[in-house]
């Protein structure tokens, strides 16, 4: 019997799952913790909305709207905020399985928390990435709107984001967040929170490469 | 920020994370993105739509 089956028995190691197996006051918590986490981040990430709405965060936006003059350590803070409101609540189903690796072994929830927040971080980190097209399209000039070049560079990102999701390594990402059990024992990293942690940096760097096309899309839009 | 590709996106995650058809429902994205993008390229005023900018123009330029 595998690891996976001594966890969940032998049905489907499916997102599902993972809200079935934990006894449901764990998997209440859990959600619910989860879930405050992602709508006090919403509450902020509409607030710096409302306070940016002239100015040009996407591509879309080059000669529509006012420059936008927010410095690098204000950018990756918003992305922070934005990518925790964002993915949160994307990452409960992972975040029960690796409850249920944690609840077999005795551990306590700060492992949990440990998980989720090594998630979150990879997500984060990822802002630097998509700081080098902010830099750059914000600084374009209001003209640059007419060019043929822009609904180009625009157009481009959508179809490589778009033709990415037929790629194996989307196929493999998505598969591997499909069976979140079996993912949570794979990428274990052993006791405590510190190695919960590295659990949850690993599942958000597949959780990645399932979804940075998607949201590549906010370079063109937002 | 657009707020609406925000919230439509984390739809999009949360769907993609919890559906026993992921891979299918990512493709189907995929073929919209791409349509997508072709169309932004063969229609630029497109762009400013999606981006919710509106096609009205530049901002007016302040007093000084």
């Amino acid at each position: 019997m595998s690891s996976t089956e001594v966890l969940i028995g032998d049905g489907p190691d499916t997102p599902a799952t993972s809200y079935r197996t934990l006894p449901r006051r764990s998997t209440l918590m859990i959600t619910v913790a989860v879930m405050v986490v992602a709508a006090i981040a919403w509450f902020f990430t509409l607030r710096m909305a409302g306070s940016m709405s002239d100015m040009v965060n996407g591509l879309g936006q080059v000669g529509r709207r006012m420059p936008n003059e927010m410095g690098i350590g204000r950018f990756l803070s918003m992305w922070s905020v934005m990518m925790v409101a964002m993915m949160a609540p994307a990452v409960i189903p992972a975040a029960l399985a690796h409850r249920l690796v944690l609840r077999h072994r005795g551990e306590s929830a700060v492992s949990s928390a440990a998980f989720v927040a090594g998630f979150l971080a990879v997500w984060s980190v990822v802002g630097v990435v998509y700081l080098l097209p902010f830099l750059w399209f914000r600084g374009l000039a209001a003209d640059a709107a007419d060019s043929w070049w822009l609904p180009v560079v625009a157009g481009s990102i959508l179809v490589v984001a778009g033709g990415y999701q037929f790629s194996r390594q989307k196929a493999h990402c998505q598969g591997a967040c499909c069976a979140p059990v079996t993912l949570a024992l794979h990428n274990d990293a052993g006791t405590g929170p510190a190695s919960a942690l590295r659990t949850g940096v690993d599942h958000g760097i597949h959780c990645l490469g399932c979804c940075w096309a998607l949201m590549a899309v906010l370079v063109v839009a937002s | 920020m657009n707020i609406v590709w925000m919230i439509g996106l984390s739809l999009l995650f949360l769907v993609e994370k919890h559906s026993p058809k992921a891979l299918t429902f990512g493709r189907v994205l995929g073929v919209a993105l791409v349509v997508l993008g072709v169309a932004v390229v063969t229609q630029p005023d497109l762009l400013h739509t999606v981006s919710g900018a509106g096609a009205e123009g530049p901002p007016p330029m302040e007093m000084r």
